[in-house]
Formats: C-alpha cells, structure tokens, sequence
C-alpha cells in the first residue's frame, strides 16, 4: 500500500498531467473540438499520454493545457452520433472538468460545410416560416436540456461553416441572403431565449479570404442579421501557413473594425505528420491574435486533435498513429 | 432523458478521513507527503432508463452511461490514472452478481445496439423480453483502498434475436406450411442440433427459413436406404424419423448427415437425492412443451443441478455462462445453479436449442 502511494506521487510529478481544473483569469479559450470522442470510445479507440498510458481522452487534452470544446449538433443523425443526448455526455465530461463550451448546431442531420447544406430530413417541405420555427425549436430544445442539466455554454454558433448560407435552398446566401439572414436570427433568438448571456457565432470556412467574409457579411447587415461573433476556419499547410496567418490576422482586424465584431477561431488543423510545421504555424496564431488589442479575438479550436489513425479517413488531426498527442498541441499550453 | 439521481452522497467522510489517515501514515514513512481531500463516489447517469434495442440500427447509439467521477485534490498534482473507476453490470439491483465489470478511463461509456444487445444476451436476457440492467461505478484511488460505489442506474432493457447467417435449420412439414421446431448451430459450425416432438413416420424438411421459398431446402437422397443423407438437390426425398416421440436430432450439413435419438428419459440429479439417476424423472407437457420435475431440497445445491438424457452422466443438461440458461455436455461437467430451497417445480424449455432454458417456479 505504502509503494503504491508512494509511486501515485512520484507518477503525478508532471504539471501537465494534472486533475486539478485550470486556474487563472479567463482569458483567450484554448480549444478542441471532440464531437468524435464517444463514437471513437465506442468504437474501441484508445488515447495515450506521452507515456504511454491510456488515459481519458478529454482529460488528457485538458492536462496539455486546452481549456474549451466545440461541440457539433446534428438534429436527427442516422447512427446517432452527435444527438442532442450524445452532445451532453460530452458536454457533462467537460463540465466536470471545467472546461469551457462552444455549441456549433449545424441544422442537418449530417455534415453542414460550404459543400452541402442539407436540411434535416425531417425539415423537407417546410416553407421559410416552418423552417424558421424548426431552427427556433430545436436550438432551444438542445440548449435547454444542456441548461437543465447545468451546463451552459458560453458561445453558440448558429450553423456551420455558412460561407453561403445554410438550410439550402431557402437560406442559400448566394441566392436568398434575406432567407439565410431570417433563418440565422431564428437561432439567435433561440439562444439569448435559453442562455442571454451565450455570445452567437456566425461561422465562416476560409478564414483567409476577406472578400468571402466581407460579401456575406455586409450582406447579412442588410437584411437585418444579429450576431456577435464572427467565425472561421482555418486549414493551411506546411508551405502556405505564414501567408494564410497574415492573411487571416488581416481579416480579422477588418471584421473587428467593420462590425465591431468579436471574432473567434472556431476551427484549425494541419496534417497530424507535419507537427513542426503546426507547431509553429499555431504558436505565430496564439502570438498574432493575443496581439490585438482588447481580447477582440475570443479563443482557437482545434478541429478533432484526436482523430487518428485514420478515423473516419482525417487525417488533420493532432495525434499520431499510436494516439499520442503531437507537439502541434504544445501551442495550446 | 436523463434518469434522475437516484442517490446522492455528495461527500463520503468517513472514506475521506481514511485517506487522509493513509496519507498520514504515508506522511510518517516519507516526509511530508500530503492529504488527499475530494474523494467522493461518483455520481451516474443514464441517456435513457428503457433502450428497445434494434436490430436494423445495429452500429447504431443504443445507451450512453456517463459520471461525474471525483476530483481529489492535493498540495502535489497527481497522477490521471491515480483515479480508477469500473462500471458494473448486474442484472439485480443488489449487485448480488456482477455480469460485467469493465475498467474505465474515459469517463462515460456508449454502447451501440449490437454492443448492448450481445451484453444482455450474455446475461441470460431473453429476445423481445424487457428486463432491468443495473450499473454503478466503483472508484478508488490507490490499489489498496476500498471502491466506493455511486448511485445505481436501472435501464430496462428490450435484446432482440441476433441476427446470423443459418443458425437455425427450420423442421418443416411434408408441405413446407408448418414449422414446428427448429435445430440450432450454436457454434455457427454447420452442427445444428435440437429436441422435436414428433410422430412415428413423420414426414420433414430441414429448411434456412421459415418460408417454403426458403433458399436452402434439405431432404433426403432420392435413393433407398439413404434417409439419413441430407440432399438439397429439387429432386430430394422428404425425410422421415422410423422413431416418432421426443427425439434429438442433429444435422451436420458439412457431412450432410442427420441423425435422430430417441429421448426415453430426463431426470433430475443432485444432493438433494443423492446424485440418482433415476429417482426424480420430468415429465414432457405436451400444452406448454416444457418438462417440468417437482424438487425438494433442504440446502442450496451446493453443486448445481444436472439434467441426464436416458440416465446418462455422460449427456445431461448442466453448467452454462448464461443465467437461466443450461448446456448440454456430451462429456463430464459441472451441474447448473440451483439455489432455492424447499419445494419447487424445475421447468426446462428445450424449444429454443439456441438456449437451452430453465427456470424454478
């Protein structure tokens, strides 16, 4: 018994394996998104600290310094994965362990990007008005069952990667920016009605590419959308990752400056091989956004670091082929 | 959706005190080592409290179990694995028997309907039959400390037949209309085997499916003297039995043989009369098509129970990994649980060779 306690200390030397929450002033949210980990659990999926030992996936990104995670919300997915009930017990998970929540709804039943925008099967047929109440109800359906069981989130975003619209074809941007900006205030609403204080995210791919985030929008302006956070992605590799900063950084101080919006990096990622190279493309991000003035920018995520070994055929994850974590991780400390 | 705390012990005092008095002792040994403080059970959750598992959504989320673990605390970090927690699986609510007890390191655990189901069946659960599973998680921290234990969750849960590929051979009457009992591959081997009641001449098919299309349809070589020579072939024969009464038969479609074996007897055998092969015989329910044996005991059979075919210590029903359930040994093996007392009536139901089922009533 007494070696047994003894080794708990001397194995529990290391500050970055530590149960404790993180302490200090909330400040710039350093994020993963984990929507995969209980389907990868399921699936058998194991994660490794650095030595070696499998240990709880969540806990471990936590232990390397992450203090927040994304979170996707499908609304009626096929094998049930990423349900409002599946939502939770990651969310429940991190809860308890302090960490920080951003809920991204994608008003689908599968993947939302700037590819497909499919409606929930059971959305089809619905007219704009029918479609604005579907998004008003199952976003305050989802967040009240986080609320009631005493979690809230602190940022939600409304969609996923909207870069032209979403619910498509009534909320195309490129065809119906007045149908897209009705629909996004509909989710609005639907989180100040559950959490006031949540800050809504409108969630953009390509956050290089100023134009895009510019012509969506001004054009969401006109039609009277509400947000208060401007979203993006951003994916560069090895040999791009210095101009697809600058780029970004540039366009984040004229989304700060031209709606006076906040502005939060909801989703990054590098090939899990190129660790060096992501390493230092993320420490230059963490750099160039805590040098804007103001914490206009609010946090980064990580998109799934700990998808491996081919899961589901990514392979911009963070851990390597044995599910130890990469050093790409070491600029979220 | 989430079942309500059914028991909610924020703090376990004593438990802290006494890690607090190991770490004391430690203290003494080491040096200024220190107290652990937040020690607590965890607390369970359930994502549903009845799950009707489906066998058309088999990689598909059935039950979601998840806990808020303990967050001890002390001057050092310690290590995440210094924290151990196991879910438990019981199909009692007293824990009695534990079927399944898992180390955990994530800290909630999802089960698709083909997991959950494989679980409960493992755990004697019956097909389209809704019975409670009861979970808890145990933690300790260190090797040499108690587990506490959090609140129990009850799911009730519906299995479904699992699907595979010809476990059964239907016995098909002459017109493929009826089909009244049915041989199992247990080991998925291409050795089915089974008990049927039928008449003397009684004229059969041995078929994949419960259908008259069915796409495997075994009957005897169309040649005299070959009656016990499966044959698939349109121009098959019926098989017959020259026996009739309660038989055991099995069919090897890799040999394409099949054999039947009269049942003359079952009896049951035991402390509780002296391990006879004879003296307590079951008696067939022609209605019910279950045996049934009236048993008195005076003591939990500390052995378990057999069943022997024809007085055989050789072919008996004994010992299987389900509850309620008995296998059938053609070799020497251990007895099946009986742990009532008194007078009571042994039912076994043979209908099924994919279990072979007893209760006590």
């Amino acid at each position: 018994m007494l070696l047994c306690l003894i080794g708990l200390y001397l194995s529990g030397c290391s500050d970055k394996d530590s149960l404790g929450p993180a302490a200090g002033p909330i400040l710039l949210a350093r994020g993963a998104d984990v929507s995969w980990i209980t389907e990868m659990e399921a699936a058998g999926v194991q994660f490794y600290n650095a030595g070696g030992t499998a240990v709880d996936g969540l806990k471990l990104l936590h232990g390397l310094g992450m203090d927040a995670v994304r979170l996707r919300v499908w609304v009626n997915p096929a094998r049930g994965w990423c349900n409002k009930n599946d939502v939770l017990v990651k969310a429940r998970r991190a809860h308890h362990l302090g960490m920080r929540l951003l809920i991204d709804f994608h008003y689908s039943d599968t993947w939302a990007d700037p590819g497909q925008q499919s409606k929930p099967a059971a959305w089809t047929g619905m007219s704009l008005n029918e479609l604005k109440s579907a998004v008003g109800q199952h976003t305050q359906e989802v967040l009240q069952l986080l609320k009631d069981n005493g979690i809230a989130p602190e940022w939600v975003q409304v969609g996923n990667e909207t870069g032209n619209g979403m619910l498509w074809d009534e909320g195309k941007a490129s065809s119906n920016m007045a149908g897209y900006a009705a629909l996004s205030n509909a989710g609005y609403d639907a989180v100040k009605a559950v959490f006031p204080a949540a800050k809504v995210i409108i969630h953009l791919h390509n956050g290089y590419d100023n134009a895009l985030f510019r012509w969506l929008f001004d054009g969401l302006k006109n039609h009277g959308a509400k947000w208060d956070v401007i979203g993006m992605s951003l994916y560069p590799d090895k040999d791009n990752w210095q101009d697809r900063n600058t780029a970004c950084i540039s366009n984040i101080k004229d989304m700060i400056a031209r709606y006076s919006s906040e502005v939060m990096i909801c989703e990054v990622g590098m090939s899990w091989d190129e660790a060096d190279a992501a390493e230092q493309w993320l420490n230059d991000l963490f750099r160039s956004v805590r040098a804007i003035p103001d914490q206009k920018v609010l946090g980064i995520f990580y998109w799934e670091p700990l998808a491996y070994n081919g899961w589901n055929g990514y392979t911009l994850g963070a851990f390597d082929n044995n599910g130890r974590p990469t050093k790409a991780l070491n600029a979220f400390k | 959706m989430i079942a309500e705390r059914l028991n909610n012990q924020p703090m376990m005092k004593q438990l802290t005190l006494y890690i607090l008095a190991l770490f004391f002792f430690a203290c003494k040994k080491e040096g200024g080592l220190p107290a652990v403080t937040g020690m607590a059970p965890a607390v369970l959750h359930s994502s549903a409290t009845e799950v009707s598992l489906r066998a058309d959504d088999r990689k598909g989320l059935a039950l979601q179990l998840i806990w808020d673990e303990a967050s001890p605390e002390s001057a050092l970090p310690m290590a995440q694995s210094a924290l151990k927690n196991k879910v438990e699986i019981a199909a009692d609510a007293s824990f009695a028997a534990i079927a399944k007890s898992t180390e955990q390191v994530a800290a909630s655990l999802s089960y698709t309907h083909e997991q959950l189901n494989s679980l409960v069946l493992g755990m004697g659960f019956v097909p389209g039959e809704k019975k409670n599973i009861y979970v808890r998680i145990a933690s300790r921290l260190g090797a040499n400390v108690n587990w506490v234990y959090s609140n129990v969750a009850a799911v009730a849960v519906t299995p479904y037949e699992p699907v595979q590929e010809a476990a059964y051979l239907y016995i098909a009457n002459k017109d493929l209309t009826q089909f009244p009992w049915k041989l199992c591959s247990r080991k998925e081997d291409g050795f089915y085997d089974g008990f049927a009641k039928l008449d003397q001449w009684y004229n059969f098919y041995l078929t994949n499916e419960e259908s008259a299309s069915a796409p495997v349809i075994y009957g005897s070589y169309p040649l005299d003297g070959s009656q016990y020579i499966l044959y698939s072939g349109a121009d098959r024969w019926n098989c017959w039995t020259s026996k009739g009464g309660y038989l055991y038969i099995s069919a090897d479609v890799n040999k394409m043989t099949w054999k039947e074996t009269a049942v003359e007897s079952l009896t049951v055998a035991g402390d509780f009369n002296g391990w006879s092969a004879t003296a307590t015989p079951m008696q067939y329910d022609q209605s019910t098509k279950v045996w049934k044996a009236t048993i008195t005991t005076t003591a939990v059979e500390k052995w378990g129970i057999k069943v022997l075919i024809n007085g055989s210590w050789t072919w008996f029903f004994g010992a299987s990994e389900s509850e309620g359930s008995c296998a059938l040994y053609t070799a020497d093996g251990n007895g099946f649980a009986y742990n009532q007392v008194g007078t009571h009536t042994l039912v076994l139901d043979l209908s099924d060779p994919k279990a072979f089922k007893y209760r006590v009533e």
